[in-house]
Formats: C-alpha cells, structure tokens, sequence
C-alpha cells in the first residue's frame, strides 16, 4: 500500500513537473524540431515550399521606389518548374513596353552548373548570364541574378548554416556561402516561422555591412504544409531603394510545357 | 536619349570636338554601345536596340548615381578634355566646342557644364573686371589713406610738422603703381595670361604695398611727431626702419616662393609675380615713396619761425663739440619735461631727442 502510495506520488510529482515547465515555455514542444540543425530547418523550409506543385505560373507586378523618384512599375508572369532537388524558372517582362520581352532563363536542373540565359527585346538571341554578372541587380529591380535564382529555392549544400537564435516564433538563422566566389554576398540571415516559412532575410555584404532587407508579407500557407509569399518588398539600404514584388495570379499547373524551359522560348 | 538619330548626331557631334586642335580626347557613354551592338552596325537602329544596351550597362554599374552621370533620359554627357595650363586656353577651347555644336549641330542642345566650364567663366569675369577693379582701388585707398592722415593730424595740434594727408596719400599709391606696371610689362612680355590666378595677385600685391608703406610712413610720421626735420624723420624711417620693409617683403617672399614649386602652372604663375610684385613694391616703398616723402610734410604757419630757429640751433648743436650736452637738462628742467617724456615712450632715435632736448634747454 505504501510502495503504491509512492509510485503515484512520483507519477503525479513528473506529471505536474511536466506541465509546469511546458506551460511555462521551459522545454521545446513537440513540433518545434529541437534535433534540428539550422541546415535541416532551412531544408525542410524549402521541401515545404515545393512539395506544394511541380510546376506553377504566376503573374507578378513588380514596382521600384527610389528617393525622390517616381514609381516604376512593370508586370512580368514566372513560370516554375520543380524536380528532385532542381527548378526551372522564366521570367518574362509584359509592360512597361521598352521591357516587354525582356526574360531570363534559370535553369537549375544541375545546381552546381547553373546556368542563367538572358534575353533583351532587341536581342536575336539570349545570351548567357555568367560570372560576375549573376550579382548584378537585374530589370532595374533590388533583386540580382542571383537572389532570382534563389527565390524558389536554396541549393543548400552551398552554405554553412547556424542557429542564432530560436524562440516561439521561429527560428533566426544565418547563412555564409562556402565558397565565396559563388555569392556576391558575405553573409544572410534568414528568419523562419514555426511553419517554416522563409519570413525575412537580411543580405551583406563581403565587409558585412547590411545591403538589403527581403521581408515576405503576405505569407500564404496550404493545408499539406506548403507555402509561398504573395507580397515581397526588398529594401535596399545601400541604394535608398525600394522593390515590392506582388503576386497578382497565381496557377499551380503541373503540366506546364516543357518548352517554356528553353532558350528558344525567351525569344518568343 | 533613345532615339538613334539622337544618338548617330551626338556620336558624329563628339568626332567633331575630337578633331579640334585643342582636344586630348572626348569620351561618352556611346563608346560603349558599339561592343553591345549585335550585327555590324556600330550605333543602335532602333529605339528598342538603344534602350535595351543602355539599360544592360546601367545593370553593370554597381552604383545608379554613375550610369546617371553618364547619362539620363533627356541626353548624355560628352566629356571633352584639353590639356589647358591657363583658363583663357580653356575658355577658348569651350568656345569653340559651343560654336561647333551651333553651327553643325543646330538640332543638339549643348548645355555645358562641370568645375572646368564654370571655371573658365568666372575666370571670365573676374579677368575683365580686374583691370577696372584695380583703377577703382587707387582712389579708395587715396580715400582711406587720406582720412587716415588727416585724423592722426588733428591728434596731433602741437606738432610742428606734419604729413599734408592728401600728398601722403598718393605717396602711399606710388609704389604700387610701379609694380603694377613693372608686372604688366612682365606679363606683356612673357605673354602671362590674365586669369583667374594672375588675377589674384592685384589683391595680394596692393596688401603687400601697402604694409610697406604704412610701415615707412608711420615711422616717418612719428619721427616728425616728435619735432624731427623731414631729412631726420626719413633717415630714421629708412636708415634705421626701413630693415623691417626688407625683412617683411623677404618673409613674403619666402611663403610665396612655395608656390613656384606647384605642378599646376597657374599657381607657378602666381608665385613668380607675387615674387615680383613684392620686389617691385618693396623697392617703390623704400625708394620712390621715399624720393616724395620730404613734398608731403608741412610746416605749421604759427611754429616756422620757431621751426627755423629751432633748425638753425639744432644745426648749431650738430656742428658743435663744445658744448657739454649733460649740462643744459639741469638748467632747464621744466620745459625738457615734456619732450623727455615723449622720448621714453616712444621709438624715436635717442641721439636725435637728446639734441632736440638740449636745444630748447638753450631757448629758455
């Protein structure tokens, strides 16, 4: 009678302990991934991200603030492709008319040869995006060649990743390229939310000094654990600029031609 | 800015500025183009064509605040050079740029700008103004020298002699007339162009005159001030001040020299004259202003005789080696109170107050 008096005390004594740390926010919950490393959070994020569709179309307006200066808007629709572990992307300028026609070719199906085709309205054919031009702002926007690249998705095995820190709201990460000739940037720091969607990244630069701020608005989360944002603002502090991306239309597709992905496609 | 024909013009407008004698070289943003042009044109045909290049260079360059500098919507930036050592040549050079472009290019609108083109005109301005601006200064500083005089005369009611303030005062322009003309024949002669630069030294060299001269004159004054002869007052306003005018210049000189060792040409210019100018207004102080000194100082009416008789025993007491020049102070105590008093504050020769001292000591 006593040993059992006992062993309910300890039980009721863990069980209560239990409560008071998890009310309390001592210990992490369960789905809070406390095994996780920064690298697993990022990857989950992006695995989130494309399991969602294969393939889908969006229609984007896009539009440039800078100090003292009018606002510049464009329109441009953005196919996607995803596979295993690869995308596909073409961007491609409706209006204002000078930029219409204008298109870029991310093909990413061998991550570590990426390759980036651009295409201008005059131009007979599109040309390869290389080197340093890849850190260059592209269309007039705050977004280079390479952070179109990434908008859809991170080859991870690029960077080293660190936790720095994590609360209730999610996660603050940051990112430094492995080898440093394959970013124009020094460092990111990426901030996820419990649903591990991508809410904020600040960029810098190879001193380290703050270039931009890429803050996902409009987050618009799936019941299977996907998401995506509708409104994007890049806040260049460096250049007093600002670029607001804003999906008008979005149409998930999975059978989306694959001559969309082609080269020859930019100059239709 | 897109418009071909636009551009084909401005392309043709900087050949042109190029074949001009004084250009080194012109450059624009349309030197580019023809490395982005597809096929074998070597300017943009269409608008389409231009815009696009010229959007793909403004992607190239990291910061938008230098695409816009070379060029924006409503044109572009030509940038001409010309290897120019003075603003005149500069000045020549833009002239015949706008000509060009107004004559040949009458659809252009050539709208100059930068430091160089400001430069040259403000040099412009002051260039033509300075000769006016200098006759204007002659009579302002006759004005203020003048009234300078004439207040340091009625300080001075008992004085036997005194600076007549408007003879005074011309004196005081003589020395710098004479170096200004000294320097415009030097520049005649050395075709040294009036610029910016030379222009400059007018105001430099019209402070240096005038210290000299005001440092000759003060002491000249002081010496009269205190019952000197003329010939007196100027012997110690040269012989015995007039190292400080010489060592004044030399210091002058010294600083400006610096400026001989300039790798800029109008700055060597500046030095070379500011050495002249001082040289030349150094000499006019000490001896052309010292040439009229004696013309400009005038004998009060109600003390000449007592000045003449003052000067006949002044000449006696130079001329006599007899006379114990110890002995009269004690006889005449209260009348060399006045003068000895005036001689322990102020710089005057002693030699000169004692002998002032014992003649009036005799007078009484």
């Amino acid at each position: 009678m006593r040993l059992l008096s006992f062993t309910t005390m300890s039980c009721a004594i863990v069980l209560l302990t239990t409560c008071v740390v998890q009310t309390f926010g001592l210990l992490p919950t369960a789905n809070a991934a406390t095994a996780n490393t920064a690298e697993q959070i990022i990857q989950r994020s992006w695995q989130l991200y494309r399991q969602h569709t294969p393939a889908e179309q969006e229609q984007i307006t896009l539009q440039t603030t800078k100090d003292g200066e009018a606002t510049r808007e464009k329109t441009l629709l953005r196919w996607t492709r995803y596979q295993t572990s690869s995308e596909q992307v073409v961007i491609k300028f409706d209006t204002p008319a000078a930029d219409a026609g204008l298109a870029l070719l991310i093909d990413r199906t061998d991550r570590s040869q990426q390759q980036m085709w651009l295409r201008l309205p005059s131009w007979v054919k599109a040309r390869r995006v290389q080197g340093q031009r890849q850190a260059q702002y592209f269309a007039g926007t705050d977004f280079t060649f390479e952070d179109n690249a990434e908008l859809s998705g991170k080859a991870t095995e690029r960077y080293n990743y660190r936790l720095l820190d994590e609360s209730k709201n999610g996660w603050w990460i940051e990112a430094t390229v492995k080898n440093p000739s394959d970013s124009a940037y020094g460092r990111r720091e990426i901030w996820l939310d419990r649903d591990y969607a991508i809410t904020r990244i600040d960029y810098f630069d190879r001193n380290l000094s703050l270039i931009k701020t890429l803050q996902n608005i409009e987050l618009k989360k799936f019941p299977n654990g996907g998401w995506r944002p509708d409104l994007m603002e890049m806040r260049n502090q460096q250049e007093a600029r600002l670029t607001v991306l804003k999906v008008k239309a979005r149409q998930f597709d999975s059978n989306l031609a694959s001559q969309i992905f082609s080269q020859e496609f930019l100059g239709d | 800015m897109t418009d071909p024909q636009f551009l084909a013009q401005a392309a043709a407008l900087q050949q042109q500025i190029g074949l001009l004698a004084q250009s080194r070289g012109v450059t624009s943003i349309l030197d580019k183009l023809p490395q982005l042009q597809d096929g074998d044109a070597l300017l943009p045909q269409t608008a389409q064509q231009a815009h696009d290049q010229l959007q793909l260079i403004r992607w190239d360059l990291a910061d938008e605040r230098l695409a816009n500098f070379f060029w924006y919507d409503g044109g572009l930036v030509l940038m001409a050079s010309h290897p120019a050592d003075d603003s005149v040549s500069l000045r020549a050079y833009a002239q015949a740029i706008e000509q060009l472009a107004a004559e040949e290019f009458p659809q252009l609108q050539l709208l100059p700008f930068g430091r160089l083109h400001s430069y040259h005109q403000t040099d412009l301005y002051i260039s033509e103004r300075k000769p006016m601006n200098v006759l204007w200064t002659m009579p302002l500083v006759l004005l203020f020298a003048v009234l300078w005089f004439w207040r340091c005369n009625r300080k001075l009611q008992r004085a036997h002699r005194r600076l007549q303030p408007l003879q005074a005062a011309a004196a005081i322009c003589l020395p710098f007339v004479f170096a200004y003309s000294v320097v415009v024949i030097v520049m005649a002669v050395f075709a040294i162009p009036l610029d910016q630069a030379t222009a400059c030294a007018t105001a430099l060299g019209i402070n240096a005159a005038i210290d000299f001269d005001l440092y000759l004159l003060e002491d000249f004054r002081e010496a009269l001030n205190q019952g000197e002869s003329a010939d007196q007052a100027l012997q110690y306003a040269i012989g015995e001040r007039g190292h400080l005018t010489l060592l004044d210049a030399g210091l002058n000189a010294i600083c400006f020299s610096l400026l001989l060792a300039s790798s800029f040409i109008p700055m060597q210019r500046l030095g070379g004259i500011m050495l002249l100018l001082l040289a030349t207004c150094a000499f006019g102080a000490l001896f052309l202003l010292a040439g009229v000194l004696r013309s400009c100082v005038h004998n009060s009416g109600e003390n000449n005789a007592e000045n003449d008789a003052e000067n006949d025993a002044e000449n006696f007491a130079l001329a006599s080696t007899t006379a114990p020049a110890t002995a009269a102070p004690a006889t005449a105590a209260p009348t060399t109170a006045a003068p000895a008093t005036a001689a322990s504050t102020t710089p005057t020769p002693k030699t000169a107050t004692q002998t002032n001292g014992n003649m009036l000591g005799e007078k009484s």
